[in-house]
């Protein structure tokens, strides 16, 4: 069997650059109400971006030449994993600095990164995917938004369903169909295009969640022009760019601390003697959130070496999942009305909206079912 | 992996494989290919005319020691005569083993199976305040044909048999951790290969006219089954890792249980995939999921560790668990940075 999770090895000193964040933390986010800082990677707060960015906390392993600092990738993820354990609402660039960003870089075009990409590191510009569609869930390929050529660049027209914060980000990067549908295969003749999203003919319209919140949305498009030079790489290599991108977000320390807030609380206000269901609870928590880090941060070093761990990152997204999903759900079973000390009622909104929010763990990014038909592939079962 | 850890991982694969494939083999003979190999001395410094490993090593062999289903105790020696370094004792020689006289609920049936089979030459029994290295050949079996048990062998007059003893400073704490890390390698290992098994088992076997692992319930089974293995053998070497550089009380307690975890959870996926073949004895997978459960109970339970490491969470308190977790972390890296490991 080859799957390989081996430990990380002495990387580079992170403890000054952890301790950087951890003050900025405490300045900038610890004081919010935990129930806004559980909502961590979905909260959304421009001002908390630009912070961000103007201490070159986004884009970190980008050039230089393109606002980046060229960190390693070990030095974002210390990054990410302080602001996402601490609950920093850092959804306005979430996606722009893990996806987007580094998507131009790799198949922009030179005009388009020096447009872009510096931008995005000040933590001002922010993107959104749309690649769902009212019929194309898990199986994207069969998507049917459409750009045909016209003078100068694309008319897109079509719909994108489930996106993130559409409505609060100036732009999408798309992926539609620029060949016709009567290619050999669906996956052949898609297209990634970057749209600006005030464009005319784009309509948006949010879209409210079970938890109450409305933090993704419909898009409309109604032939909206996009000029030839927010094509992102080849014409019809759409959907090889769309799975790598894809894979490599699947192993990071967003897979499990998506409801550590919670943990956190959990810890800081359980009165002495807790019975013994409550103490089994956190030291199981502790023990899982330990390993899925080290498994991680296995896959964010080999990463680091340029290596294609897939099925390892695949297997992180899963575990982590339902370890996240777990955590309210388990706690909502096993507390008792002594357990936690008077401070213990901010629990109460937390564990409400975790319970309401966690099925999202498993669907976002690719479902559980998707994942473990990653992973059966990668092994060579189909 | 560093090359002088993949030259050990790939030697002891090849000979516990040998091993293996001889089921009727003396293990008379098997022990004395180990001992060629200074396999019993692999936790002995140099100077203490030792291997020279570290944990990391001990962890690779642990680990093949199960997915071979070796039955006798090259890992339990291992550990034992390490220990005994630390006594300032000269090991005896041939096949031993320590037992634990009060640790945790449940204690290590495995050893006691082993004592009780008259496999051991000598053990190291470890009381709460007081040990004992005890020669067993010496000692030979009782009137009722059993060698000592447990608490005999703190306590009773054991005559010639009784090689030395002598006070144990601090009390066998750090030695339950380190037999537990040592079961949860194994275990990482026995998991690892009921997996495999369930695999290739899956992939042979025909219904419906097609492969079971064509079938879409069957490979996501399959998926699950290899998420708490990779879980598990992280786990296991994660903990070693953290052994090399000093002191691992929480990882080997959080390697146990996630290690626990994956060997219940396969143990249940192995054995359904494979249906009524795999609940016979002729067919190898009970020599792995039996045994794995059983090693669930040595030196600690998940019940056991997951309170110990909540205690350990809660008594850091204000500090973040976070906070708890990095800071170990950091350490560790550091400590790896500064050469303390290999
Ligand atoms: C909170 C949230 C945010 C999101 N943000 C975005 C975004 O920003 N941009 C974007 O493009 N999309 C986004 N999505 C959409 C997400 O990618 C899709 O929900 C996901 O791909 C699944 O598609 P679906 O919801 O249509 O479910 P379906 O594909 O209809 O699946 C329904 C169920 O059937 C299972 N299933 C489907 N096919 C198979 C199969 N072959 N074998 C076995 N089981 C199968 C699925 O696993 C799932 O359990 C978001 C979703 C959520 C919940």
């Amino acid at each position: 069997m080859n799957v390989h999770f081996e430990p990380i090895r002495a990387a580079t000193d992170m403890s000054a650059l952890r301790a950087d964040v951890r003050a900025f933390l405490d300045e900038k986010v610890a004081h919010l109400p935990a129930e806004v800082r559980a909502q961590s990677w979905s909260g959304w707060d421009d001002g908390l971006s630009a912070a961000m960015g103007a201490r070159g906390w986004i884009g970190m392993t980008w050039p230089t030449t393109f606002g980046g600092q060229a960190a390693s990738q070990l030095d974002r993820y210390t990054v990410v994993e302080e602001m996402l354990a601490a609950g920093a609402p850092v959804a306005a660039h979430w996606i722009a600095d893990r996806q987007s960003g580094t998507l131009i870089l790799k198949f922009g075009s030179d005009d388009l990164k020096r447009e872009l990409v510096p931008q995005i590191a000040t933590g001002k510009l922010f993107f959104c995917i749309g690649m769902s569609e009212p019929n194309s869930g898990s199986d994207l390929a069969s998507l049917r938004t459409r750009a045909q050529r016209v003078d100068g660049g694309w008319s897109i027209s079509g719909s994108k369903i489930w996106t993130t914060f559409a409505d609060k980000s100036q732009f999408m990067i798309a992926l539609v169909r620029t060949t016709q549908q009567d290619a050999r295969s669906s996956r052949d003749g898609l297209s990634q295009l970057v749209v600006d999203l005030s464009s005319e003919g784009v309509t948006i319209r949010p879209i409210e969640d079970q938890t109450g919140a409305a933090h993704f949305c419909e898009v409309f498009f109604d032939s909206v022009f996009v000029p030839d030079r927010m094509l992102l790489g080849e014409e019809g290599q759409g959907w090889a760019q769309v799975t790598a991108e894809l894979a490599l977000e699947r192993s990071g320390p967003e897979r499990f601390l998506s409801s550590h807030v919670l943990l956190e609380a959990v810890c800081e206000t359980l009165n002495e003697q807790p019975n013994d269901a409550m103490l089994a609870l956190l030291g199981e928590w502790a023990a899982e959130l330990w390993v899925l880090r080290q498994m991680s941060l296995s896959v964010a070093s080999r990463l680091e070496r340029g290596e294609a761990p897939m099925l390892e990152a695949a297997i992180v997204k899963d575990l982590g999942a339902r370890y996240e999903q777990s955590i309210a759900r388990d706690l909502s079973g096993a507390f008792t009305a002594s357990s936690f000390s008077d401070a213990g009622s901010a629990i109460e909104p937390v564990l409400t909206y975790l319970v309401a929010n966690s099925p999202c763990f498993s669907l976002r990014g690719g479902t559980r079912e998707i994942l473990r038909g990653i992973i059966a592939r990668e092994l060579g079962l189909r | 992996m560093n090359e002088h850890r993949s030259i050990l991982k790939e030697t002891v694969e090849r000979l516990f494989a040998d091993l293996a494939a001889d089921r009727n083999a003396d293990p008379r003979a098997s022990w004395h290919a180990i001992e060629e190999l200074g396999l019993p001395g692999l936790l002995q410094s140099q100077e203490a005319e030792g291997f020279g490993g570290d944990w990391e090593d001990a962890g690779t062999v642990f680990k093949a020691s199960a997915i071979h289903r070796l039955e006798i105790p090259v890992s339990e020696t291992i550990l034992a005569r390490s220990w005994l370094v630390g006594l300032s004792l000269k090991s005896p020689e041939g096949m031993g083993g320590f037992l634990l006289h009060s640790v945790n609920p449940a204690g290590p049936a495995g050893l006691e199976r082993m004592l009780a089979a008259g496999k051991l030459d000598w053990v190291l029994a470890l009381g709460d305040k007081s040990w004992r290295l005890v020669d067993l050949e010496e000692f030979g079996f009782t009137s009722n044909g059993t060698r000592p048990s447990r608490a005999e062998l703190i306590s009773k007059d054991l005559g010639a048999a009784l090689i030395a003893e002598g006070p144990l400073d601090g009390g066998p704490q750090d030695h339950a951790h380190q037999a537990a890390l040592m079961r949860a390698c194994q275990m990482a290992g026995a998991i690892e290969a009921m997996v495999a098994l369930a695999i290739e088992y899956t992939r042979d076997r025909q219904q419906f006219g097609r492969s079971l692992s064509s079938f879409q319930a069957i490979q996501h089974q399959l998926a699950l089954a290899v998420e708490e293995s990779a879980a598990a053998s992280c786990a296991a070497a994660s903990a070693c890792q953290a052994m090399t550089l000093g002191n691992a009380a929480f990882e080997i307690a959080a390697a146990k249980w996630r290690v626990g975890k994956a060997a219940d959870r396969v143990f249940d996926i192995a054995h359904q995939v494979h249906g009524a073949i795999g609940f016979t004895r002729e067919y190898d997978l009970h020599q792995f999921s039996l045994r794995a459960q059983e090693w669930r109970r040595d030196f600690g339970n998940e019940g056991y560790w997951a309170r110990e490491m909540a205690r350990a969470v809660l008594s850091n308190r204000p500090k973040p668990l976070w906070h708890f977790l990095t800071a170990r972390h950091d350490a560790i890296l550091a400590a790896e940075r500064a050469g303390a490991g290999s």
